[in-house]
């Protein structure tokens, strides 16, 4: 029986026995590379837990350990097997005596090229095959390699590393982040920097909004390289003018826009309703905090149909809806129209001939005139837009007040929560405003302390607050100061403060009356001989009234001094003080001995047995520091507002209540 | 099976009969040395001749009688003796006188002038007589007074040495050497195949071969042989065998680099070969195998590898040499 080539029982086996041998051979690459691949996959692991390898790497050599042995089975398998060995593997574990082979042969000749010897010799391979049941899968049997065991006992130590714990000491190195070199770094000194950031932590608390956060975070940072020094002066500049601008577009001028239209809301609503009178009342103060309780309070009262009596309920819903009605500014909305109007006319006509200087100066005004009512208008927008929400939370609880009383209490209550909600931004307003004006002055420090003498003007700011917070003195000016007056008069008569005479006499204190009978109240600036005082820094801070009754309590030795020596100004003090007044070193940080002093208003100074009888029979008063500064800096700050006060001595004096302000140790 | 192969199919089956007939005859005198019969009868049927070696009472000559008697061939026995000269083997010429009273030369036929010539001793002839019956065996003609006599086919030569005695004898030159098939070495017999030998020879028995195959069968068979095909794995294998018996050969294994002078001649293949078709014929196969060819390569090429001075002096025996190039030398496996 003539067989094709391809369906021939001897090439059928053959081709059978090649897929077999590869498989074989796969299996085999697979176990041979497992060694191989858990080998590297153990030590992986072992480094890994150890800490010597990164897990970036371990995980990368994971995967290969992994892919090994699939890659070595791949390429077993890929590789070709040539039908003659396939052949002679056959003919070997039968015992065919190369019959299947020579027949793989005999048959790769071409017919013609076929002896009847050749095609006796196919068919007696064919005919074998069939007789002996010729089976691939018994000429050639899986036999697990020698490796296998090595296989299994490495799988089992990457178990058991796998399992396992490790306690290694790592080290972990943290790199600093890397900084530019800044050539020229703007410096400003550290009391400086903790001023600003004190005050950022306090306005910090104050920032309800997210944005109002933010801009505080862009400032810290901003402190942050300042102090790391890693700004130049013209990118200090540069991100301070950008903070600045950020603050320009976030704070808002409508805080007092705000304030006028719910005190608007107030004055219509009226006090005919009992009820609502507590709300009102604080609207037309501006109060939010307590509108907002007013209207928390009407909200349960709402909720309780009993509080109220039918007509009251009639009568706050009258007044809330009166307070609810959305109200335009007719007038300013006419004059803007108008400006409009104008600037558009005289611009046509401009256009048609050639203006003359005056019509041009007109121009200018009135385009100007119209751009503040275009502002105007929009912060009264804004100002609509943020009440809007309240009026009508307002208006819907008048609607609901007569006959859905809890619907109304709903209003009412989502009203007070809105107004909550106002006032937080408000806050949070208030805190930018306040950043907006302290950057101010912080440009103006970062100005002077680089700019020329900046050096110096840093030391003497550093000594300053040393000395301010009682510190170690300046023993170098104690020298001055023996021939130096501190303090200042308060009037052309009273000679307050208390000069030391240039012999070193005893100064004068402020109780001592003038000559010319003027008193005096006043503490002077201690003066200690050596070096364990404050000698130098030491200022006197007095307090003098022309013979006014006054009552002070004065922080002794707090007091800074200017320095207006004639005609040598010194900061020192006399070596010999009256015993009485010489008080203790400056201790900001610790309770502090104040002296209460009473005046009286007769004109005459008590004497100074009179005050020191008074000192022993009251007592001396005393405060911690923090308690004392701040109503001092809040005075301060109000005269700066309202008083006449030039741009630049404003400065001085905000710098001067900074220099002494409490720290965070006080 | 197809028609193509039913000719040879028979003709194998033929063949084995015939062969095993022989076998029987032989076997009837002869005990054991079934590989001796096989061998010498490859020979016969490749158109080689036989070199057998053994110790003096092995049953050789006996053998070789017996052969001759079953193959239904002339036979002729020629005792090599140092004084035998070429004229006792090949014949003379002789003066002859006819009625007449014409005297003329007449040649007078040697005992080569048969089928089956049994050399009996050949290494202690002349190297001159020996080079007359060698040239015998290569030409398969005779050469005598310028006349060229053509041998009557098959002609086939046996010829025996004894490995011991080596006093007066003149042992064979490579290149004689070569003009034999096979080398068999004749072992000496078992207890049991003693025993059957005496009792053999010792009765009053006397075993009566009869000729079973006819010189005309026998010429038939060795055509038949040479149609056998052989795959080219299996040639090559023989071809690789071949180079590893030389020292500088490809594959050649240590053994051979060492010990041998020359390696097998091509003729050395031609023998593998021919005796490999002829075994895969006896096996009853339509192709020789690579196990044909590690069968015959000892008989065949044993006395083709020639070994150096170290290695006579060393008494390493080309068997051994042989052995371990069979070992060494792998089949291709594409």
């Amino acid at each position: 029986m003539a067989h094709s080539p391809l369906d021939a029982p001897d090439a059928l086996v053959i081709a059978q026995m090649r897929r077999r041998v590869r498989l074989m051979r796969a299996m085999r690459a697979l176990v041979e590379y497992a060694v191989w691949g858990l080998a590297l996959a153990t030590l992986s692991l072992l480094g890994a837990r150890a800490g010597v390898l990164p897990a970036s790497r371990a995980k990368l050599a994971l995967l290969c350990a992994a892919a090994l042995p699939l890659a070595g089975a791949l390429v077993a398998a890929a590789r070709r097997v040539p039908p003659l060995v396939a052949a002679q593997l056959l003919d070997r574990h039968y015992d065919l005596h190369d019959r299947l082979s020579s027949a793989l042969e005999f048959r790769a000749l071409p017919a013609a090229e076929r002896t009847p010897w050749m095609a006796a010799a196919i068919d007696d391979a064919a005919a074998q095959v069939s007789a002996r049941g010729v089976d691939p899968a018994r000429a050639l049997t899986w036999r697990w390699p020698d490796e296998i065991r090595v296989v299994l006992g490495l799988a089992a130590v990457l178990a058991l590393v796998g399992v396992a714990e490790f306690r290694v000491k790592r080290i972990i190195e943290t790199r600093r982040p890397a900084t530019a070199t800044v050539r020229d770094p703007l410096a400003l000194d550290d009391d400086d920097l903790r001023a600003f950031r004190d005050l950022s932590r306090e306005l910090a608390r104050d920032a309800a909004t997210p944005a109002a956060r933010d801009t505080l975070r862009d400032f810290d940072r901003f402190l942050d390289d300042v102090s790391g020094q890693r700004l130049d002066r013209q990118e200090a500049f540069r991100r301070l003018a950008a903070l600045q601008q950020t603050l320009d577009a976030g704070v808002r001028e409508d805080r007092d826009a705000l304030r006028e239209t719910l005190g608007a809301m107030g004055e219509r609503m009226g006090d005919r309703s009992a009820e609502a009178r507590d709300l009102s009342q604080a609207m037309r103060q501006g109060d939010m905090q307590a509108a907002r309780a007013a209207m928390e309070r009407l909200a349960q009262q709402a909720r309780q149909e009993r509080a109220l009596s039918a007509q009251q309920r009639q009568e706050l819903a009258r007044a809330l809806q009166r307070a609810g009605e959305a109200r335009n500014d007719p007038e300013l909305q006419r004059r803007l129209e108008q400006a409009r109007r104008d600037v558009e006319e005289m611009l046509r006509r401009q256009r048609e001939h050639a203006p003359s200087q005056g019509e041009q100066d007109l121009l200018h005004r009135r385009q100007r005139e119209a751009q503040n009512l275009e502002r105007q208008h929009e912060r009264n927008e804004q100002t609509r837009r943020q009440v809007e929400h309240l009026q009508r939370e307002l208006a819907e609880a008048a609607r609901n007040l007569p006959r859905d009383p809890a619907a109304a209490a709903q209003n009412l209550q989502q009203g007070a929560e809105q107004l909550s909600r106002m006032e937080d931004e408000q806050r949070a307003q208030q805190s930018l405003e306040e950043l907006r004006q302290r950057l101010e002055e912080l440009r103006d420090q970062m100005r002077q302390q680089n700019g020329q003498n900046g050096q110096r003007q840093r030391q003497r700011i550093t000594q300053f607050a040393r000395a301010a917070a009682g510190r170690s003195g300046q023993q170098g000016q104690r020298g001055q100061g023996q021939q130096g007056q501190q303090g200042q008069g308060q009037s052309s008569q009273g000679q307050q403060g208390q000069g030391q005479s240039s012999q070193g006499q005893q100064g004068q204190q402020g109780q001592g009356q003038s000559s010319q009978g003027q008193q005096g109240q006043g503490q002077q600036a201690q003066g200690q001989q050596g070096a364990n005082g404050p000698a130098g820094g030491a200022a006197g801070m007095q307090q003098g009234s022309s013979g006014a009754p006054t009552t002070a309590v004065v922080q002794q030795g707090v007091a800074a001094g200017r320095e207006h020596g004639e005609p040598s100004p010194g900061t020192g003090a006399g070596a010999q003080h009256d015993e009485n007044s010489r008080g203790a070193a400056v201790q900001t940080a610790q309770a502090n001995q104040a002296v209460q002093v009473h005046g009286q208003q007769t004109g005459d100074g008590p004497s100074r047995s009179q005050v020191i009888r008074t000192a022993a029979s009251d007592g001396f008063a005393s405060a911690p520091y923090r308690q004392v500064y701040a109503p001092y800096w809040d005075h301060a700050r109000e005269v700066l507002h309202q008083a006449e006060v030039p741009a630049g001595y404003r400065s001085y004096v905000r710098r001067y209540f900074q220099l002494i302000r409490p720290r965070d140790e006080q | 099976m197809s028609d193509k192969a039913q000719i040879p199919a028979e003709a194998v089956k033929a063949f084995q009969r015939d062969l095993e007939a022989v076998r029987s005859e032989v076997g009837r005198v002869i005990v054991g040395n079934r590989e001796i019969v096989d061998g010498v009868l490859t020979c016969l049927l490749a158109g080689g001749h036989c070199l057998l070696e053994g110790v003096p009472g092995l049953g050789k000559t006996m053998l070789v009688r017996t052969l001759g008697r079953a193959l239904d061939l002339p036979f002729s026995r020629v005792q090599f003796t140092p004084d035998l000269m070429p004229a006792d083997i090949l014949g003379t010429q002789v003066l002859v006188e006819d009625e007449r009273g014409a005297r003329r030369f007449e040649f007078q036929r040697g005992p080569i002038f048969a089928n089956l010539v049994l050399a009996d001793e050949i290494n202690r002839a002349t190297p001159k007589t020996q080079s007359a019956l060698l040239e015998a065996m290569q030409e398969q003609s005779v050469t005598v007074a310028k006349k060229t006599l053509p041998l009557d086919q098959p002609f086939f030569v046996l010829a025996t040495q004894n490995p011991l005695e080596m006093e007066g004898t003149y042992p064979l030159p490579e290149a004689q050497l070569d003009r034999f098939l096979f080398k068999l070495l004749v072992r000496f017999p078992g207890r049991d195949e003693l025993h059957s030998i005496l009792d053999r020879t010792t009765g009053t028995d006397d075993a009566d071969v009869k000729p079973v195959l006819a010189r005309a069968r026998i010429l038939e068979l060795r055509a038949l042989s040479r149609e056998v095909p052989v795959a080219r794995h299996v040639q090559d294998f023989a071809v690789r065998v071949l180079m590893a018996t030389h020292p500088d050969g490809e594959g050649a294994p240590p053994k051979v680099k060492q010990y041998v002078r020359v390696g097998a001649s091509p003729r050395g293949a031609q023998a593998v070969l021919l005796a490999a078709k002829i075994r895969a014929l006896m096996d009853g196969r339509f192709s020789a195998s690579l196990d044909d060819v590690r069968a015959c390569t000892l008989p065949a090429l044993r006395h083709r590898v020639l070994l150096n001075f170290e290695g006579e002096a060393e008494g390493v025996r080309t068997d051994a040499v042989l052995d371990e190039v069979l070992a060494s030398v792998k089949p291709a496996s594409a």
